[in-house]
């Protein structure tokens, strides 16, 4: 089992959306998926329209009680682990864990799903906490979405340096560009000079109506029966995902 | 505390039969009161499923279909365990398929017998999302409607529940509505185990193994009548495979049971009446010979790619015309055996065969066939034993070859004999018995098969004009087969006094004492 978290302290860089899409396309290839929303706005779960159990909360997933409360999705092989309320206080729960354990929290809770699962993707909220550190921890692999913006490269930076600190190696990091616009110049320069570094991948996903409207359909891109740009764009992305880190 | 290991719930699959009629429409009436319904799919599909005679896929608890051009290897419970491309055919061999995991999976189970045609089923069937208010999917709900073969009445129309993970209430609530609506559940939920309940066929209601069970009070007349009848049952079984040439093992099965038949006569041919013994001793011997030729050139073919692979590469070459006119022979005889089989001659025997051995009349319930069959067969085992013994015991390194064969045929008798009779004692014992029995006459059986194939292919060498290259290559291959056959039948040879000197240990003897309770 491969764990792969979607992250960026910076919000709206389209997160959600790539873990949504890209979980769906890894579950269409034959893979079993379990995608974790681990987010309390609760995004990945309202797009599969999935809610959580009643009796399902923060401390029910840090003593490692979820696994009941994980659904199904309307996809084969596709798995959901809904997001609750109280994770807002994930990371000052996981705070109070004793200090050494304090960063594999996560990694430890992942591990008995290792026989079930082919990967596990996380959908990560948008801060930079000690869930942040047990994100980068757990995952063997880290899908950064960057617009192509300033302040979206400061929060990659940002994150090459939580990576540093917690110690994991800096290749686990793969960035992509995220909601870009062609016809904005910023976007084609940045681009253009950030492309070519080693952490950035060459797919990137366009600025698109459809990837919007997911909010209104409540479905991944590639679930409808016509091909669209959006769900090839993802399918590219995840071929070169794992090609360059999970093969 | 944290969790190492996890079991996560299997998913539940519940089915359910429904009474043709208005019952799955109003179940779905009923569920849509509290759920959004959706059909996503619907689809007609055609299956034939394929086993050989003898059930041979069935035993191995697998199922072997053919369906939208492709072949798919199952086991009974659906699990998928081999695919190649293929289209449906009247019958399949393992070798018509194209090479890859399914020929490895099926000749390990199939061997030799072809895989014929056993049911046809159409399948209509269409899928139903059942989702909440959300429109999220919360159980599939599946309804199909199986036709087997030509028949025009479907089998009763069959519900499926499929469980989503995370949602077990919606799953229970859809269950309880299915009970409640004048359905059965479907306890078994093997497809393939639906299929022939419902049809006419009874699975492994063939096999080669030869038990027949004798009450321990039943006449000498009584029990030949009731393994006879068995013996010529598996011929009439047979009969249809050999003429349609199916496999070649209809012919050996068929053979098999000729063989037995013949040995019971001449087993008890002090007892039974001597006029119709003798006539059907006389008519069976016929069916034993007419039948010869064709098995004969059928094991050779079997047996081909052990023969070129006896043979270094350079030899091989010059068999291939031996076995390309072995095929050309085997048509003929064939044609001749299939007029022998359906001659006047083959329905006479069979129809007096059959007649002796029912008509209450008949003489073989009579005169000294009416004792216990129990007390006569320990006798006979006994003395059987003893005379194989004695022959056995006079083999030495310096006998004829001839002796062994004597001893094999006599030994073969032997071991027929205990096969009939076998129900009358302990079945642990007896098959105990018959594994010492087997290895001896295996080793018998290796040393006569390879006299007459060194024979047979000496009489081909002798027949030979060496006319052109053609010719001195298939001689120079014949002379290696020899070669090599004959260096086997010495080691079998030199094998036989340690496997005879097993068979007649004190353990073998101690263990038929037990068995027919008397002295040796």
């Amino acid at each position: 089992m491969k764990t792969i978290a979607v992250y960026s302290s910076k919000g709206g860089v389209g997160k959600t959306a790539t873990t949504v899409n890209l979980a769906f396309t890894a579950s269409r290839d034959g893979y079993r998926v379990l995608l974790c929303d681990m987010d309390s706005q609760g995004a990945a779960s309202y797009y599969y329209r999935i809610k959580p159990k009643k009796k399902f909360n923060r401390s029910r997933l840090l003593n490692g009680e979820f696994y009941d409360f994980i659904r199904g999705t309307d996809f084969p092989l596709l798995d959901l682990l809904p997001a609750h309320f109280s994770f807002r206080n994930l990371d000052i729960a996981i705070n109070d864990e004793r200090k050494e354990e304090k960063r594999q929290v996560l990694a430890s809770l992942l591990v008995p799903l290792a026989d079930q699962y082919d990967y596990v993707i996380l959908d990560c909220p948008p801060n930079v906490t000690v869930l942040s550190e047990n994100i980068i921890t757990a995952a063997d692999c880290v899908v950064v979405p960057v617009v192509p913006t300033t302040l979206s490269l400061l929060a990659l930076e940002q994150l090459l340096k939580l990576c540093k600190k917690v110690g994991c190696k800096k290749k686990k990091i793969l960035a992509f560009f995220s909601m870009v616009e062609r016809r904005k110049l910023m976007h084609t320069s940045i681009m253009k000079k950030y492309r070519s570094y080693p952490i950035f991948m060459q797919s990137y996903v366009p600025f698109m109506a459809e990837i919007e409207k997911m909010g209104m359909y409540r479905r991944p891109v590639g679930s409808s029966p016509r091909k669209s740009v959006a769900s090839q764009a993802y399918e590219l992305l995840w071929q070169e995902i794992r090609e360059r880190r999970l093969s | 505390m944290r969790i190492t290991g996890l079991e996560m719930k299997q998913l539940r699959k519940n089915m359910f039969s429904f009474p043709h009629g208005d019952g799955f429409e109003s179940l779905l009436r009923r569920l849509s009161k509290k759920f959004i319904i959706e059909d996503f799919s619907h689809e007609v599909t055609h299956r034939v499923y394929y086993d050989t005679f003898d059930w041979r896929l069935h035993r191995a608890n697998q199922v072997f279909f053919s369906s939208g051009g492709a072949l798919h290897l199952e086991q009974f419970n659906g699990q998928g365990l081999a695919v190649a491309a293929g289209r449906r055919r009247s019958k399949f061999f393992w070798w018509d398929i194209e090479e890859g995991e399914l020929v490895e999976r099926l000749k390990e189970n199939i061997e030799m017998r072809a895989l014929c045609p056993i049911i046809e089923l159409s399948t209509e069937a269409t899928q139903f999302r059942i989702m909440n208010k959300d429109r999220k999917t919360v159980a599939r709900l599946a309804v199909r409607n199986d036709r087997l073969g030509e028949q025009t009445s479907e089998l009763p129309e069959l519900i499926i529940v499929h469980e989503i993970r995370g949602y077990e209430r919606e799953f229970d609530g859809i269950v309880e509505h299915c009970l409640k609506r004048r359905c059965s559940e479907v306890k078994n939920k093997r497809l393939f185990d639906r299929l022939l309940s419902n049809s006419d066929l009874t699975p492994r209601d063939y096999g080669a193994k030869f038990r027949v069970d004798l009450d321990r009070d039943i006449s000498i007349g009584g029990a030949v009548s009731r393994l006879c009848l068995r013996l010529v049952e598996d011929m009439q079984k047979n009969h249809a495979g050999v003429i349609a040439d199916i496999d070649s093992e209809f012919l050996h099965d068929f053979r098999i049971a000729v063989r037995r038949t013949r040995s019971l006569l001449s087993l008890l041919k002090k007892i039974l009446p001597e006029a119709q013994c003798r006539y059907f001793q006389e008519e069976f011997r016929w069916l034993g010979t007419v039948t010869g030729p064709l098995r004969d050139i059928d094991v050779y073919l079997l047996e081909k790619d052990k023969y070129l692979n006896m043979l270094p590469a350079e030899l091989q070459d010059g068999m291939s015309s031996f076995f390309e006119q072995l095929e050309v022979r085997r048509n003929g005889e064939l044609r001749e055996l299939q007029s022998h089989l359906g001659s006047e001659r083959f329905g006479k025997l069979i129809t007096d065969w059959k007649g002796f051995l029912t008509d209450p009349d008949s003489e073989i319930f009579k005169g000294s066939r009416a004792q216990n069959c129990r007390d006569y067969v320990d006798q006979m085992i006994v003395k059987r034993f003893k005379s194989f013994i004695r022959d056995g015991d006079r083999i030495s390194d310096a006998s004829a070859d001839e002796e062994l064969h004597k001893l094999r045929i006599k030994g073969k008798k032997f071991r027929y004999l205990l096969e009939f009779f076998k129900s009358f004692y302990d079945e642990k014992q007896m098959s105990s018995f018959l594994k010492y029995m087997k290895k001896l006459q295996d080793n018998l059986g290796d040393f006569n098969d390879l006299s007459v194939q060194q024979t047979m292919l000496g009489a081909e060498l002798g027949g030979l004009k060496a006319k052109n290259l053609q010719t001195i290559r298939f001689a120079a291959a014949l002379g290696g087969l020899i070669a090599v056959l004959s260096d086997r039948h010495r080691a079998v040879r030199n094998e036989f006094e340690s496997t005879y000197a097993d068979f007649t240990g004190p353990e073998i003897k101690k263990l038929l004492r037990v068995m027919v309770n008397g002295s040796l």
